[in-house]
Parts: C-alpha cells; structure tokens; sequence
C-alpha cells in the first residue's frame, strides 16, 4: 500500500520515502493520515517482518516508524537491518516494552501517538533529546 | 485429656510430639548453618531423606540471590540486635525444583545466655507465590490490553472528527463505533481473549439496532472462529454497514433487508473464509464523493486485519459487500 499526500507543507528536513510497521491497521492508517497532514512524502505500510523486508530490499526508505510488538513477531531484528542500511527510525509502542533491543539505541515513541511527537521525530536527528516523552529503548 | 493423666506423654514427650509431627517444617540450625535437627514436614518439603540433609547447611539449599539476606540476617540475630527475623526466600530442592519458604527465625541460648542454635520454622508458601506471579501476570496483560483499547479509541477519534464532518453528526458517529467496539470486548472477556465465534460478534454488533426481531436482517453462516483484533474490527465493520443500511440503503424504507452470509471455502488445499453482506429492496444506491470512515475501514482496514480482500460494490440492487480471507491462523492471534 502506498500512498501520495497531495496536502501538508513541504519542509527541506522533512523525510521523503516513510515505512510504517504496524500490525492493526486502523493504528496504521491513522499515523499514515497524520504523516502526511505534517509533510509531502511517500508512506508504506507492512504489517509482517516479512512484509516489511520485502519493501526495505525493493525500496529506497529514509524513515521508518517500528511497532514494536508484531502480534507473534517483534520488529527488533528489523531495527538491525535499518541500523545497517543507515536507515533513520522509531519505535512506538503502548507500553514498557520489555524486549532485549542489544546494541540498537533508537527513540521510543508512546501511544497514543501525537502530532507533535511524530512532527519531532520526523524532523530531529535526536529527538530523545527534544522531548522528555521521548525516550530510549535497550 | 490432656497432660492431666499420669498415664499420658511426659513433658518431653509432647514437646517431641510437637516438634515431629508440626504441620510446618521446623528444624534447630546450628550458628553455622548446618541442620542439626529437622522434622517430617521439613523432609517433605526439601526433598531429602533425613540423614542427607544433616549432611548439609542451609547455605547448600538457599537460592544463591536470597543467601546474604538471610545470612546478614543471622548474624544480627547471633549478635543479639534481633530477637528473630522473618523472611520470604527461595530453597533448592533434592530434585533441582526451587520452592518458596516461609522461614521464620529464633534464637536459643545456653545456660551461660551464649547463643546455642536457631529454631526455624519453614512453611512452604510455593503456591502462594505463584498465585501472586499469575496475578502479576494478569496485571501486565491487563495494561496491554487498555493501552492498545485506547490507541484503538484514538485511530476511531481521528477518523471520526475530520474537518468536512458536522460536529454533532461525527460524535452521534463516534459513540456508535465505541458501542461497536465494546461489544466486541463483552464476548472476547467472556472468552478470555482467545479469540471469538463469528455469528456471536455480528449478533452483538447488531443488536442495538434490534433489527433481528423485525426479520429485515438475516444471517447464515458456518461456525467460524475469529482471532481478538479481527472480532474487533469486524463488530466496527458490521456498525458501519447497518449504519449506512439504516440512512441510505435498505434499512431506510419499510420494506428492504439485508442478508448476511459467511462460509468457509477451501481454495488450493486452504481454508478461507468468504462473507457476504447483501442489501435488497432498498432504494438504488450510489458511491460516495468521498471516501468516509466507513469505507476507509471496509476497504482498507478489515481487509488488512483479516489479510484478505474485499469488495465493497455499489449495486443498483443495494449495496454488496464481500471479504475473501485465509482461514489458517486466524484463530490464535
């Protein structure tokens, strides 16, 4: 599923190609409408890891959001991945999550998500930094 | 009677009695730590046989991250700045399982009031420990679960309130979804989460428009399971359909009906499972200039929950809506 936003304002910093992985796709479809309220740019939505590789290896992303609980999988083997491909990413999820992320530090967003954390997130380099809502996981 | 008779247990005796026969495991541990005297119950309890564990201190069977506790602990009581001391901790059995002790503490002096040994009392408190570990579990559960209800709730609010939707239309709108939703949570707590039968969700989902009653909407369908996620989704789908039915389809005249029909089909070797909502005798109907809540959610996000397809198709014979999804799996998620 890919989508063009023809709204929002184009900002230089902005993120051009987004991948959203989320396993309930209502909570997809919403960061996707909110995403695209903040800039002009590509979004992708997976649901699976392997949904999720599959875009990643076809595609040139340059953020992505993580939900981290996948249902029966979780998306820390993905997190290694876009470490790997320089690919700048979040993760977001409901609650302390208790997941061993090893050596990936990365922003760890809280749902319900707000605009304004997701505007911080898409901007900053290092929006743990920014916004005490924001913290680390691993 | 009681030591009143000559003829009963002396003094000694009872005391022995007592000690042997105590419904809880009591031991005397030397001011070393090695078990001089142990009772039945406290054999039972640790697993050995009662020459093997007066070979022992209680150091070689406590868990190695309840040792300095229960060891600083003894030596206050040795030093005299404890009367007794209680404590929570783990005890390896004989056989490797680890249980939960009670053990309770006390000192005995000799003649001179130099510290002899310790009398202590273990109960084993296993049960109580994994009841307390279960309801832990419960607990974190529970926090999953409203978290995700209410990121859920939020999603629901974010497409309820759009800027080109009347206010008092979209709330009106936006309580008909949580009704949805909330009927969905009734029969998934009564099944405890594992997931739900597909007739049950849709009566649920239907019955604050009690239109059952008035024959305008049949069902029909196999027994089919639904996994948590998927019963939620589809209680929301069926509120928007019988929604639109009701405004503009053919529940909005006196005499159109709906027929809703699921089966489970087998396609190359799997099972899927194929549902149906029909409206006929309604007034002939046409798509929407743009594409609200309702059509986002029957078109986008059920099919994405259900990892299937659908086709939502405005007839001139009423509306038609059908899903096409794999049947594998889709009870355990």
């Amino acid at each position: 599923m890919t989508s063009k936003s023809t709204g929002g304002t184009m900002n230089e910093k902005m993120p051009e190609k987004i991948l959203i992985v989320e396993d309930e796709h209502m909570l997809a479809f919403m960061l996707e409408d909110m995403i695209q309220s903040l800039c002009n740019c590509d979004v992708s939505h997976a649901s699976t890891l392997a949904d999720a590789r599959g875009l990643v290896d076809s595609q040139d992303f340059d953020f992505a959001f993580l939900d981290i609980n996948l249902g029966k999988e979780n998306s820390l083997p993905l997190a290694k991945e876009l470490h790997e491909r320089n690919i700048r990413f979040v993760f977001a999820s409901g609650y302390d999550s208790k997941y061993d992320a090893k050596n990936i530090t990365a922003p760890l967003l809280r749902k319900p998500l707000g605009l304004e954390e997701i505007r911080t997130a898409l901007l900053q380099d290092r929006p743990d930094e920014t916004s005490d809502r924001i913290g680390r996981i691993g | 009677m009681y030591h009143s008779s000559e003829d009963m247990l002396t003094n000694l005796q009872l005391v022995d009695a007592t000690f042997e026969n105590a419904a809880i495991g009591i031991a005397h541990v030397g001011l070393d730590g090695s078990w001089l005297r142990v009772n039945k119950r406290l054999l039972e309890t640790l697993g050995y046989e009662h020459d093997e564990l007066l070979g022992l201190t209680f150091q070689d069977i406590t868990h190695p991250d309840d040792l300095k506790s229960d060891l600083d602990q003894l030596k206050a009581l040795i030093a005299g700045k404890i009367l007794y001391y209680q404590m929570e901790k783990r005890y390896i059995r004989k056989d490797g399982e680890l249980i939960w002790g009670n053990l309770t503490v006390g000192l005995q002096r000799d003649i001179n009031g130099e510290p002899d040994f310790c009398i202590s009392l273990v109960e084993d408190i296993s049960k109580r420990k994994a009841d307390e570990e279960h309801l832990k579990t419960l607990i974190n559960e529970l926090n999953h679960r409203v978290k995700n209800t209410l990121a859920t709730v939020q999603a629901v609010a974010h497409m309820s309130f759009r800027k080109d939707e009347p206010i008092a239309d979209a709330r009106g709108d936006f309580t008909g979804r949580l009704q949805a939703l909330s009927s969905a949570h009734d029969i998934l707590t009564d099944e405890k989460w594992t997931g739900a039968n597909f007739r049950e969700v849709v009566q649920r989902a239907l019955r604050p428009f009690d239109l059952e009653r008035a024959r305008r909407v049949t069902l029909k369908g196999d027994r089919v399971r639904l996994g948590a996620r998927q019963a939620l989704t589809l209680a929301m789908a069926i509120n928007e359909l019988t929604t639109n039915a009701i405004k503009y389809g053919a529940l909005s005249n006196d005499a159109g009906t709906v027929s809703l029909h699921w089966t489970k089909v087998r396609r190359d070797g799997d099972t899927f499972l194929q549902f149906e909502w029909a409206e006929q005798g309604g007034p002939a109907c046409i798509a929407p200039e743009r594409s609200g809540f309702g059509s986002t959610l029957l078109t986008r996000i059920l099919p994405g929950d259900f990892q299937g397809e659908t086709k939502l198709d405005y007839r001139e014979t009423g509306l038609n809506y059908t899903l096409l999804a794999p049947l594998e799996g889709a009870g355990d998620q």
